[in-house]
This record gives structure tokens, C-alpha cells and sequence, in this order.
């Protein structure tokens, strides 16, 4: 009995779990270095229908990185980014691919975020200043044991 | 559509002039599957008819045949998705011959369904994402065995509960994979493109007036 609970336990970790996805707007998952502490006086895009959504947690303040959770154009294969900074304003456009496939009754389709058919790294991702540290197209990831689960977006960091 | 009912009429008279037993045909309608005209909760519409006609033979059974027409209108099903379905259906099959009581018999099913559709994802930013699932028709090929009690409501009704299991198979291209969600003849189903489908039944049953007692011509 102590066995088969055991492996019942063991069964489940071991299992995993089916990432299904975004089920709308990917995340952008930007961060913005700078030498000096700063903080973003506005963020918005310039082809939204509606303003940004609220960020899921308190970014004010200053400091020498912020990170900022952005939607992408499900509509469109970039997204226009304006950020204003110590009274400058830059624009960042991030290029990808939008990928539409049906996987089974409980995921439906499942949207894959890409990189852009042309992989250079000026293709991947524009900025008016600064230079681009790292970006990386994020696959859904199913969960596992030790292994969390993780929703197809874009990671960016960028230093001013 | 005068021609097509005259064809109908004749032929049923034809059939119950020579059929050689003294048991009536009974013709039927699925009054369940009318009341189901309605939106469900999730917003899934259906229009679903169903006609039965059973014709005694010679052995003592019924031959009973079924045609009928299904379509639904999904909600929002598999996280994303809505699906448009129709078609048309004839089941083809034996049952005892006794008219009321405890019966179970089985059908042959051939169809026709089409099914289209689109899925969203929402974009509260910057507008939603739609897009078509491409249509497709497909034919259904299956097994129908049911359960069904029948009740005598007047000298010439007949009220019949009935359970059902289909297993069927659905032949053609599938070329987006989205698994099927309702067949016409099984209702909603599982799998694809070996669906499963159960579901319930509540015909009425009218005994056609013109039925002709078997008596010897010696006499």
C-alpha cells in the first residue's frame, strides 16, 4: 500500500503539466539599464486601441534597472514602444513571428512567440539610443518536476 | 417538395398494403431534440429534427429507418475556439417487434457533417486576434446500439425513451486538427476521428391508420 502511494506521489511529480500558452496579448518582458538611478516618467505604444495595462507590481522609484511587463500586437509582426527618461523620449520596436497551431481540447490553439524571419539582431529588435544586451524568444514550457512552467513571450534588456 | 411528400405517401402505403403482418408502421419524431432549440449556457445553439419510421417484416422485427438534421453553434470551446457544424444523418437498423415495453436494438449510421469556425485571443491592448479554422467536410460512418422503453399513450401513440452509444468513424481531411464537437445523429463527442458520442431520445409514435390486417384470401 506504502509502494503504490509512493509511486502515486512520485507519478504526479514526475507528470508534469501541459502549458497551454497566453491566452491573449504575449509579455514583453522588458528591463532598462542605466549607470545612473532613474525611473520612467511615461510608457506607451503607438498602436494600441487602449492605454497599457497596469503593471502587476510597484515600479516607482528610482533605480539603476526597471522592469516593465508589456503587451505585444497580436496583429502585427512588431510593436512600438515610446519611453520617456529625463525628458527624453526613445522608441523601442521589438520585431517576431506570431505562431497560430492547435494542440488538443483543453489548450485549443496555442500562440508560440518567434524570432522574426530575419534573425539579425537590427531585424530583432530597434532602439532610438542605447545598445541591446540580451533578447531571447521564450517557447511555451511545459511544467514538470522542478521545471516550472512558462507562457511564450520576449525577455529584453536593453542598456541606456 | 409536393412531389417529394407524394413519393413519401405512396411509398409508405405501398408498404403497409403488402406487408405480410398485422403489425402497424409507426411513424415518429424525436420530440426531445425540438426543445433543444434553445441556447445553452455557454451560449452553444442547436437545431436538431429527427424523423423514424418502423416497418414490420415478415420475421417478426421492425425495420427501422431514421433520417435527421443537426447543427450547432458553439460557445467558446477548447480555451479558444468556436466551431460551426452541420448535417445530415440516416440510421438504418432492426428492433424487436413488440410495440411496448423494454427493447434494445441497433443502427447503422451514414452522414455528412461540415464543420467551420474561427478561435480568438483576446487583446485588451491592442484589439483581438481572430482567425478562420478552415472548413471541412467530412462523411460519418458508425454503430448505433440503444436502450429504450416504450409506453402506450393511446390506442394509436406510442412514447419511447431511448439511451443510445455511437462510435463512429469520420472520413476526410482534417487538416487543422481541431477534434470534432458535435456530429449530427450522436450529438456532442469525444475523440477524432473515432468520435463517441451518448445521448437520450423521446420519440412519439403514430400508428398509420391504413395498416391491413393479414387475412387468407381462401377464406
Amino acid at each position: 500500500m506504502r509502494l503504490l502511494i509512493v509511486l502515486a506521489i512520485l507519478s504526479f511529480l514526475l507528470a508534469g503539466c501541459d502549458e497551454c500558452g497566453p491566452d491573449g496579448e504575449p509579455a514583453l518582458d522588458l528591463i532598462i539599464y542605466q549607470a545612473n538611478p532613474f525611473t520612467i516618467d511615461t510608457l506607451y505604444t503607438l498602436d494600441s486601441q487602449q492605454p497599457l495595462p497596469s503593471q502587476p507590481y510597484s515600479v516607482t522609484g528610482l533605480n539603476s534597472a526597471q522592469q516593465r511587463i508589456l503587451p505585444i500586437n497580436l496583429n502585427a509582426d512588431k510593436t512600438r514602444y515610446v519611453f520617456q527618461i529625463n525628458g527624453r523620449k526613445d522608441t523601442l520596436t521589438v520585431f517576431y513571428t506570431l505562431d497560430f497551431a492547435y494542440r488538443n481540447r483543453r489548450c485549443g490553439y496555442v500562440l508560440t512567440v518567434k524570432e522574426p524571419p530575419d534573425k539579425s539582431p537590427d531585424q530583432q529588435v530597434q532602439i532610438t539610443r542605447g545598445k541591446i544586451q540580451n533578447v531571447w524568444y521564450m517557447p511555451n514550457q511545459d511544467g514538470a518536476f522542478l521545471k516550472e512552467s512558462r507562457k511564450s513571450g520576449i525577455s529584453l534588456s536593453i542598456r541606456l | 417538395m409536393k412531389n417529394c411528400l407524394l413519393v413519401v405517401g405512396f411509398a409508405l402505403y405501398s408498404i403497409s398494403s403488402f406487408a405480410q403482418t398485422d403489425r402497424p408502421i409507426l411513424i415518429g419524431i424525436d420530440v426531445l431534440k425540438p426543445a433543444l432549440l434553445l441556447v445553452t449556457p455557454n451560449r452553444t445553439l442547436f437545431r436538431l429534427a429527427e424523423a423514424t419510421i418502423k416497418i414490420p417484416n415478415a420475421s417478426g422485427r421492425y425495420l427501422s429507418l431514421m433520417a435527421g438534421y443537426g447543427e450547432c453553434h458553439s460557445g467558446v470551446i477548447y480555451r479558444n475556439v468556436k466551431l460551426n457544424t452541420y448535417g445530415y444523418y440516416v440510421k438504418i437498423g432492426t428492433e424487436p417487434g413488440k410495440q411496448v415495453g423494454f427493447t434494445a436494438s441497433w443502427n447503422s449510421l451514414i452522414g455528412f457533417v461540415h464543420e467551420d469556425g474561427n478561435y480568438t485571443f483576446q487583446g485588451p491592448t491592442f484589439g483581438d486576434y481572430l482567425a478562420p479554422i478552415p472548413a471541412r467536410n467530412r462523411a460519418i460512418i458508425g454503430f448505433e446500439g440503444s436502450l429504450a422503453h416504450q409506453f402506450r399513450l393511446s390506442e394509436s401513440l406510442l412514447l419511447r425513451l431511448s439511451g443510445r452509444l455511437t462510435p463512429a468513424l469520420l472520413i476526410g481531411p482534417k487538416e487543422d486538427k481541431v477534434n470534432a464537437y458535435f456530429i449530427p445523429g450522436i450529438g456532442l463527442v469525444a475523440g477524432d476521428p473515432l468520435v463517441c458520442g451518448v445521448g437520450i431520445g423521446l420519440h412519439l409514435f403514430v400508428k398509420l391508420p391504413f395498416q391491413k390486417k393479414l387475412t387468407s384470401q381462401h377464406d
